[in-house]
């Protein structure tokens, strides 16, 4: 498990205190997405908008925000997040500088996934080992194995790697290969429960609504702006 | 003057590219509400992808390599608007492969006005696409017919279908699964649509049949030999359908990659690389899925062909939805929806016609079987 607290005096007088990584991960794992965010402190539930000031934020803090929601026609994006206890909403304030954010958040977004990532790994071990193929269950076929293989050594490696990162020198660290490493994870995940996995109302929806999270947190390959 | 099939295929892309903005636009209406398909029908660009889908029932000799060059160029409209479309879809390929002239005729009558959906139920809730462990039942009704019971799921446009084809078992043999016609409505036929997460306008549903009366007539496969009649039918389809996801798949890719690049310019340094890098991939797929669609139109179904074609392009449009919109700036995703669209669309291709590891599978079999004797 990751045990690494984040050392707010490395960030400077404004940082808000960040709760350890470790507890981060074992609440999106035991609880779920929702439950992890809401567990971070009220400047973190709404870290970062989008150009345009989109935003994800708890269901229950949109009043606490300058915003709207969007017309009755919310688009499928923002039924997904609502069902995994996420309001989309677009602020009407000026899209945050990105400079402005807490530098530890994309250590925050990593251990969050890790959580999530295995929670839903959890669940689909369950469904593979219910599921019979040729009379034996999936959970004993080699390629599928491979596959559990492949999510567990993505999980095992991104947290040590969050570990190894947390430190002094937060924030100072590419993360995009740790985000690349579990994106593979995600769909790998996404595909042991099948077409079941692509219906609405399966929890494994979560990991797309963190792909909007990763967006909006830690997108990466932005070097010079769009025209 | 003569018009060789390569100007065929050319004058086809020329007109569906056409097509494709319009389909574009209506992209997230149809994501937003499947349901509301009826005020689109009308569209040139929906009748246009009708008449491409056709092409799965006709006898033109490259009627595959017409079918998938279509596909891609209206996926890069929407492929999710595509698949909303009414036509023999799945169900034409399995009619096709299984049906006397009669049926295909029938068939092909039933769906030839633009309006009229179809739909093929192969999977079952409890054991997937693993058709060979489906129960689906059809027992002899003491006159000659059938009576179909059973259910079925992830079936694309179940629920607005008037035509489809269902497989199920008359015994505990893998000879004994056969494919018949449907009708809806009918007595003992009942379907619900189901809430996906991407590739909405597919309408993807449930079917459940209890004693569902079939006529002897509805039967599919009578004409051929014993081994044929029935599951060889669906592996077929199975080919044939995979290259078509593969189309869609790559046609989304390459709209991905179109987006990004009409709104990020000039794409210089490593975002440039990255947009040569997926043009490159984008050719490599396309000149792939071009071989396959050859093979099928010479009558050479090569199930690993058809599962490494799949396996490459839902694993570009994976990454192009990935790896693109951040070129964007941050919360692209939420800033342009159609990216986000793709991207839950891309996993829809993921799980149509068997997952990553079915096609590996597939793949590793024809491999094998090119090295009959190990190594050259």
């Amino acid at each position: 498990m990751i045990g690494a607290a984040i050392n707010t005096e490395e960030l400077g007088s404004n940082a808000v205190p960040a709760p350890a990584l470790d507890q981060v991960t074992e609440i999106a794992f035991t609880k779920g997405l929702a439950a992890a965010l809401a567990s971070l402190p009220p400047a973190r539930e709404t870290p970062s908008s989008s150009t345009f000031g989109w935003t994800l934020v708890p269901s229950g803090s949109t009043d606490a925000l300058p915003a709207h929601l969007p017309p009755d026609t919310l688009p499928v994006a923002g039924r997904v997040a609502a069902l995994e206890g996420l309001a989309l909403v677009q602020a009407e304030r000026a899209p945050e500088p990105a400079r402005a954010r807490p530098a530890e958040l994309p250590f925050i977004l990593l251990a969050l996934r890790v959580g999530l990532t295995r929670r839903m790994l959890g669940l689909a071990i369950e469904h593979l080992r219910g599921r019979m193929s040729d009379g034996r269950p999936l959970v004993q076929r080699q390629m599928v194995q491979d596959n559990v293989a492949e999510v567990a050594a993505a999980l095992e490696i991104c947290t040590s790697a969050i570990i190894a990162a947390a430190g002094p020198a937060v924030g100072a660290r590419s993360t995009e290969w740790m985000h690349d490493r579990l994106d593979r994870a995600d769909n790998l995940v996404v595909a042991m429960f099948g077409a079941a996995g692509f219906l609405l109302d399966h929890p494994v929806r979560c990991l797309h609504v963190v792909a909007l999270l990763r967006d909006l947190w830690d997108p990466g390959g932005q070097e010079d702006p769009p025209c | 003057m003569l018009i060789d099939s390569g100007d065929r295929l050319r004058l086809l892309q020329e007109e569906i590219r056409f097509h494709a903005g319009d389909l574009r636009n209506r992209a997230l209406d149809v994501d937003r509400a499947p349901h509301d398909i009826a005020e689109h029908l009308a569209a040139p660009a929906v009748r246009a992808v009708h008449r491409v889908s056709m092409g799965v029932i006709g006898r033109s000799p490259t009627r595959y390599s017409e079918l998938v060059a279509g596909l891609v160029e209206a996926a890069r409209g929407d492929a999710g608007v595509v698949l909303a479309c009414p036509g023999p879809s799945v169900a034409g390929v399995v009619v096709d492969q299984l049906g006397s002239d009669e049926q295909r005729s029938a068939f092909a009558t039933a769906v030839a006005s633009g309006t009229t959906w179809s739909c093929c139920g192969i999977t079952e809730p409890t054991v997937g696409s693993d058709a060979l462990s489906m129960r689906a039942e059809l027992r002899p009704d003491g006159a000659g017919g059938y009576l179909l019971s059973g259910t079925k799921r992830y079936v694309g446009n179940a629920s607005r279908a008037a035509v489809g084809v269902v497989f199920a078992r008359t015994g505990p043999s893998p000879l004994s699964i056969r494919a018949v016609l449907i009708n809806q409505p009918a007595p003992g036929l009942r379907t619900v649509p189901l809430e996906t997460i991407g590739l909405r306008g597919a309408r993807i549903g449930e079917i459940t049949m209890t004693d569902l009366h079939v006529p002897p007539e509805a039967l599919l496969g009578q004409h051929l030999p014993g081994t044929r009649r029935g599951i060889w039918g669906a592996v077929k389809a199975f080919d044939i359908v995979r290259v078509q996801v593969a189309a869609m798949a790559l046609g989304t890719a390459i709209a991905v990659v179109d987006y990004v690049r009409e709104r990020r310019c000039p794409a210089t340094g490593s975002a440039g690389a990255e947009l040569d890098m997926f043009d490159g991939r984008i050719d490599a797929t396309r000149r792939l899925l071009h071989s396959a669609a050859a093979e099928l139109d010479a009558g050479r179904h090569r199930g690993h062909l058809s599962s490494l074609v799949k396996l490459e392009a839902v694993q570009l449009a994976q990454l192009a939805t990935r790896r693109l919109p951040p070129l964007l700036g941050r919360g692209a995703l939420l800033n342009h929806p159609l990216l986000e669209k793709w991207r839950r669309d891309s996993a829809g291709f993921e799980v149509m016609e068997g997952t990553a590891s079915i096609q590996k599978l597939n793949i590793a079999e024809g491999q094998l079987r090119a090295f009959p004797g190990g190594s050259p």
